[in-house]
């Protein structure tokens, strides 16, 4: 059922990571028709889609040979050798134009691989493009991307979430196995929730930023988006771990997340606390959203969880704390872009001074969303202003951060809601940035408290059919347990519908 | 009463590293513009600083040096501004919690010991370069110094002269020099100085302040300050009111400017730098360079005056470089010719001071020959080169294309010994006062000063070789007979 | 000795807390958006300055919470700085670091003029 609804000639390419692994391992399918396939269903769908802001063609069949010929040549192949991937334009891939879905990048091309990018170049993954996203990752819907929003595959009417979409949706579409996102306050379980795929964000630290533009450096975190938990964790595994260009990379080892899931999928003596403000007490949640979670819930207790209440009495002024935090480090971070190295440079009148030269550029390449971010955010740490807005956000983050710490004293990990709405249409908030910003509600705690946090398909919506998230937030450092848990549930729910490719233009 | 100045000195200092401080990129001075450069210090969207371990250790020694508290744990900010120099829009530094604090620096000058103390020194990247004259299509911009890593050292307003001030620097520079932390180039601008000056009467509140920037040498510094206290003082008693500006030292007119103000006050909008965690320095590393910090310049000074007599001023030129300090010990060893240790530092730092000064000569070269120097040193004050043949020496040897050491045991061979010996002078002065006979009949009818002129005749003849002494005795004795 | 907590950079640096209201929309907005460097068309600074107005009226939420005592937390743990060894490598060198570059000229980058 999972793959006939997606077969067009070339099927293997909606294979999963793992299973595409083992297959081109296995000698069953050659990676070079894998990637034909991924490319094929990348012109099946990316007319409507717009997931990919840049496509690599005569690389990645390139790649892809290069894996057959090792192959043949009975040289070892690495753990992902063959698998295609998408990367969010959020991430330097030498030699790939970088945008950050913006204008003002337009252009530029980074001379190096951000440290995940080569990971996965080590590993054998086959890179296939760039996909779209809010600019600088700074939205909820991808409507802020420079060159136009993705569309959700289940309904190409309505947003593919944010700011991660173009991978959410290109996951979705089987657009390959999978790929990385950037989540900074849920930039990839937000987008993975709304597109029905697994989203997963590790522990801040945990997987390199190195490379990766900045936009919230503190939050800011590298994530998957794939069609599984088992998928989650094989790409997990290839890309995370310390490194020596990311000072704040973390030098603990990593388990092999992928070997670790267990085929018992079993919950028993696992506690698992779900927080009343993103339940019982959450406002704007959706009635058929809160449905399918409390079923989720009750099929974790089936599996033997011990599923209880907690109490993260602060969470409810983590968007308030999230958005000055977050603004204020990208007024910082946004500063590089000036016109003077690289990007987008104003045309001038002979004579300009370099100030018009500096406003001018920036006013013309910024969009709506990064000025408004910008503004608040260099207003945040503004003279007179610094203590009671940036510094009072640090503070309430500490608070933030310590709920979590309490709850998960006692839990081993949280459950919830992703999102507190299925997919929208198109265009429904684009002129409300604050009503935008709570969408945000239940995932940026995660970044405020830098824990590691899943997002994995409940059931459809009852109405709309639309998916729905369960958010799973683990200890830091302990994505293995966190894994496990939503690998139980993903084998309890059962296999998902996927979005079939012609659903829309008929 | 008379108005006093109030100075506190803030030091720029380029830590002697290979490579930058967030970044794995040279720090050589010189190179083709942007040719020393990667996407950490070009500010390429994704890439992050990672901290030099050695730029750590080196500004802990230099907090450890001028008596600061070496905190465990301190922090990063960013400063925020733009300017084409600074290519990622802030600056990295510390501003709420710097690595080293408190501590002080003690300088001798004419009125007794001054006591400067330091508020922090903290660590910070340094920007690039823009170069505004040279294309007429703009103002270009080198990254190259871009990243290069700093500590500055923030001193309290504790100086009072433009003198101090100049003895202060004078002295934390070779403190730095001899630590290893900084080489001291204020030309290539390794160590750099803005000053804080205000004036008030003795016992009275501190006036505003002015900051002067661009001090580039220690002429500057001092003739900074001393035109900024006159200046404050003539706005003063002109019934005026000091504006607290920065202001820029103009050399060339001697005089200060204030900096065009923008109409915007600076806010850097400083936060804690979000890439880099808080940097956490073990009781046991700071133990560690503890115990390792070399002889301080004072130390070394006052050590040299016990042992050896060497006079201060003698001491202070040659401590101002631990080059040149090791390699005056060096030369003078161990043995018996430390006697002449006293002789030799006021010979190093006249005659061949200014003998290196006329020429080319590096300051390597110089050391190098410290030997050969000792030894030109020994001759002279044992009577064994007469003044003229010393300066022949030297002026031959600084002259020469060959290693100085080398140069001098040419010339010393060349000026050959001194004429001591009555039988080898008494051709030469029969000579003379068979031509001088006339003179000679003078001096026996009383005119005995004529014998200076006899002096001056044999020692002409004997191209300045001739001892002096040994001339005077066989003239007189000639004449007498 | 400064202590580590991250200190009120407002006490030290700037002086009391001047509340929001004090300025105007419009104001403020010019205001930031001169530190910032951004350029803005009229209709886009009303814009922003409603967005801004908004926004912070919804922050100012926070000020309910007591934070007397409480550490700002910048980075998620209490781990120390990781650093590097100091070894020097070659970068980019000038062609490649400044092959993205609207404008240069032997090497350098170019702006408009800036006097002193
Ligand atoms: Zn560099």
């Amino acid at each position: 059922m999972l793959h006939a609804a997606l077969s067009l000639p070339g099927a293997p390419a909606v294979m999963g990571v793992v299973e595409t692994a083992h297959a081109i391992a296995a000698g069953a399918v050659r990676a070079s028709d894998v990637a034909a396939a991924a490319l094929a269903r990348i012109d099946a769908f990316e007319g409507d889609l717009h997931a990919f802001l840049h496509v690599d063609r005569t690389g990645a069949l390139a790649a892809a040979e290069r894996v057959d010929a090792d192959r043949r040549a009975g040289l070892p192949l690495g753990p992902l050798a063959g698998v295609p991937v998408h990367i969010k334009d959020m991430i330097a891939v030498a030699g790939m134009p970088l945008t950050a879905g913006s204008k003002m990048l337009a252009g530029w091309t980074p001379p190096l691989d951000a440290t995940v990018v080569a990971r996965l170049r080590a590993a054998g993954a086959v890179l296939i493009g760039k996909t779209n996203q809010d600019e600088f990752a700074m939205g909820s819907s991808n409507e802020n991307s420079a060159f136009g929003p993705s569309r959700n595959p289940w309904d190409r009417t309505r947003v593919a979430g944010g700011s991660s979409g173009g991978a959410a949706a290109a996951t979705a579409a089987g657009l390959g196995c999978g790929g990385l996102g950037t989540d900074t306050g849920g930039s990839v379980r937000q987008p993975a929730a709304l597109c029905g795929v697994v989203g997963f964000k590790p522990t801040w630290g945990r997987v390199s930023r190195a490379g990766v533009v900045a936009f919230a450096s503190s939050l800011d975190q590298v994530g998957t988006l794939t069609r599984s938990v088992a998928d989650a964790a094989a790409l997990y595994t290839a890309i995370a771990g310390s490194d020596p260009l990311d000072a704040t990379s973390d030098p603990r080892p990593v388990a092999d997340c992928a070997a670790d899931l267990t085929e018992a999928k079993d919950l028993r003596g696992v506690r698992l606390g779900v927080p009343i403000e993103y339940l019982d007490a959450a406002d704007g949640l959706d009635a058929g959203v809160r449905q399918r979670i409390e079923e989720a819930l009750a099929t974790l207790a089936q599996r033997g969880a011990d599923v209880r209440r907690v109490s993260l009495p602060h969470v409810r002024f983590g968007i308030a704390a999230y958005y000055l935090v977050c603004t204020a480090e990208a007024s910082a971070n946004l500063q590089r872009y000036d016109g003077v190295r690289f990007g987008h440079r104003a045309a001038l009148a002979p004579g300009a001074t370099l100030d018009s030269l500096y406003a001018t550029s920036r006013g013309e390449g910024f969009g709506p969303e990064v000025k408004r971010r910008i503004l608040l955010g260099t207003f945040a740490l503004s003279a007179g202003f610094h203590d009671a807005y940036y510094r009072k956000a640090c503070q309430v983050r500490r608070l933030v951060h310590d709920d979590f710490a309490r709850a998960l004293r006692d839990c081993d990990a949280l459950v919830g809601p992703t999102s507190p709405v299925c997919a929208w249409p198109l265009g429904a908030h684009a002129h409300d940035p604050l009503a935008m910003y709570l969408m945000d509600i239940f995932t940026v705690s995660a970044n405020l408290a830098g824990l590691p946090a899943l997002s994995v398909p409940a059931a459809p919506h009852p109405a709309s059919a639309l998916p729905v998230g369960l958010q799973f937030v683990g200890r830091a450092f302990d994505e293995a347990s966190l894994l496990r848990v939503a690998h139980a549930f993903e084998a309890a729910r059962g296999p998902c519908a996927w979005p079939a490719p012609a659903a829309r233009s008929e | 009463m008379a108005w006093q100045g109030v100075i506190g000195l803030e030091v720029h200092a380029q830590l002697r590293t290979r490579s930058k401080i967030f970044c794995a990129c040279p720090t050589t001075f010189g190179a083709a513009p942007n040719a020393h450069t990667c996407p950490v210090c070009l500010g390429h969207p994704g890439a992050l600083p990672v901290l030099n371990e050695r730029a750590v250790r080196l500004a802990v020694v230099a907090g450890l040096a001028l008596d600061c508290a070496i905190a465990t744990r301190s922090r990063f900010d960013r400063k925020n501004y733009f300017y084409p120099d600074l290519p990622k829009g802030y600056q990295i530094t510390q501003v709420t919690a710097p690595l080293c604090t408190g501590g002080h620096l003690d300088v001798a000058t004419a009125a007794g010991v001054v006591r400067g103390r330091i508020h922090h020194i903290h660590l910070e990247e340094d920007a690039g370069k823009s170069i505004h004259d040279a294309s007429p299509a703009g103002t270009l911009v080198d990254l190259n110094r871009a990243g290069t890593p700093l500590i500055e050292i923030v001193g309290e307003p504790d100086l009072r002269s433009a003198d101090d001030a100049v003895a202060w620097l004078r002295e934390l520079r070779a403190i730095l020099r001899h630590t290893g932390v900084c080489d001291g180039n204020m030309e290539e601008g390794s160590l750099r100085c803005d000053a804080n000056v205000s004036v008030h009467r003795p016992n009275a509140p501190f006036g505003t302040r002015c900051e002067i920037k661009n001090l580039n040498s220690f002429r500057a510094v001092r003739d900074a300050i001393a035109h900024e206290i006159e200046r404050q003082q003539a706005v003063i008693d002109a019934g005026g009111v000091v504006l607290q500006q920065t202001r820029l030292w103009d050399a060339e007119r001697s005089r200060t400017l204030p900096m065009r103000s923008k109409e915007e006050a600076h806010d850097y909008r400083y936060f804690p730098e979000p890439d880099l965690l808080p940097l956490h320095v073990a009781p046991e590393l700071v133990a560690e360079l503890r115990a390792a910090l070399p002889e301080l310049p004072a130390a070394r000074r006052a050590r040299w005056s016990a042992a050896w007599g060497v006079p201060a001023a003698a001491a202070a030129v040659l401590c101002d470089e631990p080059v040149r300090a090791d390699a005056f010990e060096r030369a003078l060893g161990a043995g018996p010719a430390a006697d002449l240790a006293a002789a030799f530092a006021l010979f190093v730092t006249g005659q061949v001071q200014a003998a290196h000064q006329r020429s080319a000569r590096t300051d390597a070269d110089v050391d190098a020959a410290l030997p050969v120097l000792l030894d030109v040193c020994a001759r002279w004050v044992q009577g064994r080169l007469t003044n003229k043949m010393l300066a022949d020496v030297l002026q031959s040897a600084f002259g020469g294309d060959a290693a100085l050491g080398a140069e001098l045991e040419r010339a010393l061979a060349q000026v050959g010994a001194v004429v001591t010996d009555a039988g080898a002078l008494a051709p030469t002065v029969d000579a003379v006062l068979a031509e001088h006979a006339d003179q000679a009949a003078r001096y026996r009818a009383g005119h005995t000063p004529v014998l200076g002129f006899f002096v001056g005749q044999v020692m002409r003849r004997l191209g300045g070789r001739g001892d002096a002494q040994a001339v005077q005795r066989l003239l007189q004795q000639r004449l007498d007979q | 000795m400064i202590p580590m907590e991250y200190l009120s950079i407002d006490s030290v640096l700037h002086g009391p807390f001047q509340a929001p209201s004090q300025a105007s929309t419009a104001d403020r907005v010019a205001h930031v958006a001169r530190l910032a460097r951004i350029e803005l068309r009229p209709e886009e600074a009303a814009m922003l300055g409603h967005d801004l107005d908004r926004i912070l009226a919804y922050v100012e939420e926070l000020r309910a919470v007591d934070t007397d005592a409480v550490e700002p937390m910048i980075h998620a743990g209490d781990r120390g700085l990781v650093l590097r060894q100091d070894v020097e490598r070659d970068g980019l060198g000038a062609a490649m670091a400044t092959a993205g570059a609207p404008a240069t000229e032997g090497g350098a980058f170019v702006v408009p003029r800036v006097i002193g």
